[in-house]
């Protein structure tokens, strides 16, 4: 027979426990519509921050079409550039999928970055030409539509009309935000490719391989074959892992040295045209230091030197959690060509080769043998800033973010404890890019 | 005999509303380590560890190669913290994989390092999904550039 007051006792500490109970799911319901109803305001605000951005955009980009001046489309480029961003940054705060707002975000991006792009000629002393004022009467027309649609939706959010987060029981009548990008984002759907001189440009989308031209397309076989030369033995185990598509048509490989159902193996590709190797990767992960960083960098040369990769210059080296990467260019000539790279990885427990990354080498390298300056060294030493003790010179070719490549003369100097290296276009003696050398106990950093 | 099995009933009641409490209490928030790496390393790493830690080396390169290709893409935020917080983007930061501490024998850091250095196993994609677990239809639409591990790469 249970006791009574022990029957009391526990039925009082369950009632206790429930109380408990329900006054923590009350507190953490209101804590919960807080914090939802802070969420909503922090949305409104991105909705209001793009609209006025993009309504600015819209007045910079009329106002452009009337300006001649140089300066004024540097202002112009400043002005929309900052807006942009702006509008850029909160639409990427909202709870949308990339897919909603993609032509959107794309326009944002390449407005601002056509336009520095221009700004930046036109400081070179380059005309506004006709065609330039019809990209920008172009861009102004999406910019409008696009006003139009933020401030249907600007409207509708303060009419109370629009809700932001998809509602569980969605009325015939509510209005949602992702519905009405949706309708902003099918009028960018014959949006044209802007081709320009900028990292955004569309052209960058469908650059060609200029050490793959006119090589022949091969078979999986024959790149298994390639990959085997490479490897240096046919006593490997190759599987052969599919294909891909993409920019650079590949064959990608396994290579097990070891036990083929092991899990150390190296990850190769072979490019489908020309059966080059366009990177490997081995999944050896070392876990000490024996060797220096000097033996690590002959190493990678001679790695480099014995898979046929000629007159590949070292530049930059880092070193950490025992991997040394270390930088390769081409040269020619005695001109570095900075945009035909290859990357070297050394496992600094055994100095082997376990990486190596090929894409700018097969983008780039091509025959530059009637490449000359027009400057000597001393005319561009004279363009270099006072300021700068200059330690050396030499001749580079440097990629733009647009893939073109401009012939310079690469100053390295210091101004007091900073070193830089400054590059003066080597035909037209204009200031192309200077650069940070930032030497830390990994390595250097060009910043 | 009624009041034991009432008793019996609030006893277990009781247990389970201890139980429940009890992992409430005890469960932390996990938080990814810091070590001696950038910010930059640090905020891929954590993402690529919620997306991929589970796949092999070179899908983890992939998958850091996916993101940075996302900075450079113009229909993607300009940042690194942009494209990784952009919000429904990757579903380690919706569920909070990001937050998971990274294993000391984690191969992540050297991962995102690769993909930093230019190695891209992904062929220069912008999306990549798991056909196992992904209910987006859209993405499906979007033209294949290489299967690594359970990833499908997408642009």
């Amino acid at each position: 027979m249970i006791q009574k007051k022990y029957f009391i006792a526990v039925v009082s500490a369950l009632s206790v426990v429930s109380l408990v109970g329900i006054g923590s799911a009350v507190y953490s319901h209101s804590a919960g519509k807080k914090y939802k109803a802070q969420m909503e305001h922090s949305y409104q605000r991105c909705v209001s921050e793009i609209t006025d951005s993009v309504r600015d955009i819209e007045y910079s980009l009329e106002k452009g079409l009337l300006i001649t001046s140089p300066d004024g489309i540097v202002r112009l480029s400043n002005e929309v550039n900052r807006h942009s961003n702006s509008a850029m940054a909160n639409l990427g705060q909202l709870p949308l999928s990339n897919i909603q707002i993609e032509n959107t975000e794309k326009f944002l991006t390449q407005v601002g970055d056509y336009l520095s792009s221009l700004a930046m000629q036109c400081s070179r002393g380059k005309e506004i030409s006709a065609e330039d004022y019809e990209t920008i009467e172009q861009l102004l027309g999406y910019c409008k539509k696009l006003e139009k649609n933020f401030n249907k939706i600007s409207s509708n959010l303060y009419d109370g009309k629009l809700t932001i987060e998809k509602l569980k029981n969605k009325g015939e009548n509510d209005i949602f935000l992702e519905d009405s990008l949706t309708v902003a984002e099918e009028e960018f759907v014959d949006y044209p490719s802007l081709i320009y001189d900028g990292p955004f440009s569309s052209h960058i989308d469908t650059i060609e391989y200029s050490a793959l031209k006119g090589e022949k397309e091969i078979d999986e076989k024959e790149g298994k074959k390639a990959l085997t030369e490479f490897m240096g033995s046919d006593k490997f185990i190759i599987k052969s892992m599919g294909e891909k598509g993409g920019k650079l048509p590949s064959y990608t490989y396994r290579v097990y040295r070891g036990n083929p159902e092991g899990k150390n193996y190296i990850t190769a590709e072979v490019t489908k045209n020309g059966g080059k190797i366009s990177w490997f990767l081995n999944d050896y992960n070392p876990k000490s230091t024996k060797i220096s960083v000097d033996k690590a960098r002959e190493n990678a040369a001679n790695f480099l030197y014995y898979h046929g990769y000629k007159n590949m210059q070292e530049n930059y080296y880092d070193c950490r959690s025992n991997v040394a990467t270390i930088n390769f260019a081409y040269t020619q000539n005695s001109i570095t060509m900075y945009p035909d790279l290859i990357k070297v990885k050394i496992a600094m427990d055994t100095g082997e080769c376990i990486g190596m990354e090929a894409d700018g080498f097969l983008l780039n390298n091509k025959d530059r043998s009637n490449l000359e300056p027009v400057l000597t060294e001393e005319e561009a030493r004279a363009k270099v800033s006072e300021k700068a003790e200059i330690e050396s010179a030499r001749l580079a070719v440097i990629p733009t973010d647009s893939h073109r490549e401009i012939l310079c003369y690469e100053f390295s100097g210091k101004v007091g404890d900073r070193k830089y290296l400054v590059y003066i276009n080597a035909v037209s003696g204009e200031e192309e890019k200077v650069l940070l050398l930032i030497e830390s106990e990994h390595g250097i950093l060009t910043i | 005999m009624k009041r034991k099995r009432i008793l019996f009933v609030c006893i277990s009641l009781l247990l389970v509303a201890a139980v429940y409490t009890g992992f409430g209490m005890f469960r932390k928030t996990a938080f990814a380590q810091r070590s001696g790496y950038s910010d930059e390393v640090q905020i891929l790493a954590r993402c690529v560890n919620g997306e991929a830690r589970g796949e092999e080396y070179v899908g983890q390169v992939a998958v850091a190669a996916v993101i940075l290709n996302r900075v450079e893409h113009p229909s993607f935020p300009n940042t690194l913290a942009g494209v990784i917080y952009e919000p429904g983007a990757f579903t380690a930061v919706s569920d909070g994989q990001i937050d998971v501490p990274i294993d000391p024998n984690s191969t992540v850091y050297k991962a995102c390092e690769d993909a930093l250095n230019g190695w891209d196993p992904s062929g220069g994609a912008i999306y990549y999904y798991n056909p196992a677990k992904t209910t987006n239809k859209w993405i499906y639409s979007r033209e294949v550039i290489c299967t690594i591990g359970n990833h499908v790469f997408a642009r």
